[in-house]
């Protein structure tokens, strides 16, 4: 893969064998749901599952969007006391994202105050790719970014372009175990409304006095994932 | 036969018999109410503006078309009232049916004792039928009254009504207390318990189900050919079949242990014990766990329908349990001790 960031286990706690138990079997019911049916632009990793705690995730990046052709590998911790604690997922690769960090945490908080026990990994996966396409601008992790997503779309959307170039271009095979039922693979037309292409269109349609370079975000059209978002979100 | 009509039989055959002090939907009165809104537009749309303001006057009682507040308070109001009350007196009755059924304590001791003189068995599957006939019919006539209001007023208002009972927690066939009622129906049919007492004339209730060999363990209520409801009894966190399960008081289903935890709470403290701002995992409603509700009749079903699964999972709660009350004996041990 292009240039990985070092994915460390996070510290578990000491918990009860029954606990893990449980967790266990949780985790085994969604890693099941998920390779019957995947959230949109997301696949199993390359290796196979060996510690149910640790998965590989892989996103494609998703149409429309300057990470289209891009590879991205998530990494997910589940804690011991899972469903309780929220699980930790972390990009493998560089990505040049307003709410994703060095590390490659996307800062939601779904993930903090607003997590849920009733919370899949397949909804967190579904909002990974929603914030992915369209990124929540009013809780920023990386302000530069999102200061320059909300004046100079176009500068925003080359350096993104460039860095999945850059990073997460090499291509990835899922591995499926034999005994999985897989589910239909993810459709080549996007699910998620086209943000970029929304923009130029608005800016093409609007006067000649706003210059290209600093396009308007459209706050009044709230995209159904947006909505999704709230919902998620409480 | 018009439901109108079926729903009248029914209150005349069922409600003297069975379901005394029990209210009901006042189909016929709100009908009328409808009729009149109804022959209010067709004035308005006939006469011109001279001749509305004389009808207006002379009949107050008929909407002012527009903002139809004659409809919206008649309904919407006497509506919430109806449902809330029907609501509230099916859960009791369905309560104390259910209490009779599978009595703890001292009541089980007496029940046995009684058991041998008189079976009310059969008396209790007969009630236990009028009351699904009862929230089932009452639940239709809701339902058929704001279709035909948002038919006579080409508005959504019927609608926007229905999903505010839901929130409301009154809407009526989304009860947990039906669960239990059907979960009670099911172990009754188990048994062997002679079929034919207790069916109506026009009974609406066909068929309760359930199924927990799927992978989505299911309960199934058929009202009619075309109106189907479905009951899920998967518990939303641990994703498995629902084990000891308690209801919040929004409705939704959780094992006992999950819902515990979910709550922060130890298993043997109890579902009840949760702090009042925890919130249900599911709709993030807070002070729901006051009020929860074992479901008793459910645990026997799923005890009685998946044995193996019944016995592992109470050998995995027991271990947990357990070690809970090890780890808090401990810790209030150190803390009197002041480490």
């Amino acid at each position: 893969m292009g240039s990985e960031l070092p994915a460390a286990a996070p510290p578990q706690p000491k918990r009860s064998t029954a606990a893990a138990a449980v967790a266990r079997r949780r985790i085994g019911r969604e890693l099941w749901q998920f390779w019957l049916d995947p959230p949109p632009y997301c696949r199993p990793g390359p290796s196979p599952v060996k510690d149910h705690f640790h998965w590989e995730v892989v996103i494609d990046g998703p149409a429309a969007t300057p990470y289209a052709g891009g590879v991205f590998p998530v990494d997910v911790w589940f804690p011991y006391d899972y469903p309780f604690r929220p699980p930790k997922l972390f990009f493998k690769t560089k990505v040049y994202h307003p709410n994703i960090d060095g590390k490659g945490r996307m800062a939601l908080d779904i993930f903090q105050d607003n997590w849920s026990p009733a919370l899949t990994i397949n909804k967190l996966l579904l909002c990974f790719v929603s914030v992915l396409f369209d990124p929540l601008l009013d809780r920023p992790t990386n302000r530069c970014i999102a200061k320059q997503y909300k004046h100079e779309y176009e500068a925003y959307e080359e350096k993104a372009r460039a860095w999945t170039q850059k990073h997460s271009s090499t291509p990835i095979v899922s591995h499926y175990p034999p005994y999985a039922v897989i589910g239909s693979t993810p459709p080549a037309v996007p699910h998620f409304p086209a943000t970029a292409a929304r923009r130029k269109a608005a800016a093409s349609s609007a006067s000649g006095s706003v210059s290209s370079s600093r396009i308007p975000l459209l706050m009044k059209d709230e995209s159904i994932w947006r909505r999704t978002m709230k919902f998620f979100q409480g | 036969m018009k439901f109108g009509a079926i729903y009248e039989e029914y209150l005349r055959e069922q409600q003297d018999k069975y379901l005394t002090k029990c209210s009901h939907v006042e189909y016929k009165r709100l009908k009328k109410v409808l009729k009149k809104c109804r022959v209010g537009r067709s004035l308005q749309e006939d006469c011109p503006n001279g001749d509305q303001q004389e009808g207006n006057n002379e009949s107050p009682d008929i909407c002012k078309c527009n903002s139809c507040t004659l409809c919206d308070q008649m309904f919407f109001t006497e509506l919430t009232k109806e449902a809330s009350e029907i609501a509230g007196c099916f859960s009791s009755r369905v309560q104390r049916l259910l209490n009779l059924h599978v009595p703890s304590g001292f009541l089980r001791y007496i029940w046995r004792v009684r058991q041998c003189f008189i079976d009310d068995q059969q008396i209790m599957v007969q009630e236990g039928r009028m009351l699904l006939n009862y929230v089932t019919m009452n639940a239709i006539a809701i339902r058929k009254i704001l279709k035909k209001y948002d038919k006579i007023h080409g508005s959504v208002s019927g609608r926007d009504f229905k999903s505010k009972m839901q929130t409301d927690h009154i809407e009526l066939l989304q009860s947990p207390w039906l669960i239990e009622l059907g979960a009670f129906h099911l172990n009754c049919n188990s048994s062997d318990i002679d079929e034919t007492v207790g069916f109506l004339k026009n009974e609406f209730f066909k068929n309760f189900s359930c199924d927990l060999t799927e992978a989505r363990p299911l309960m199934t209520m058929a009202i009619s050919e075309t109106m189907k409801y479905e009951y899920s009894l998967t518990c939303p966190i641990c994703l498995d079949t629902l084990f000891n399960p308690y209801a919040l008081s929004c409705g939704h289903l959780f094992c006992k242990g999950c819902a515990c935890g979910a709550a922060s709470v130890y298993i043997f403290q109890g579902v009840k014990s949760a702090p009042p701002e925890a919130k249900c995992p599911v709709c993030r409603s807070d002070g729901v766990f006051a009020h929860a509700v074992h479901m008793t009749e459910l645990d026997l079903l799923i005890k009685t329908r998946s044995k193996d699964y019944w016995r592992q999972r109470l050998r995995e709660e027991r271990n947990e349990m357990v070690k809970q009350s090890k780890e808090y004996w401990d810790s209030q041990a150190m803390l009197s001790m002041g480490i």
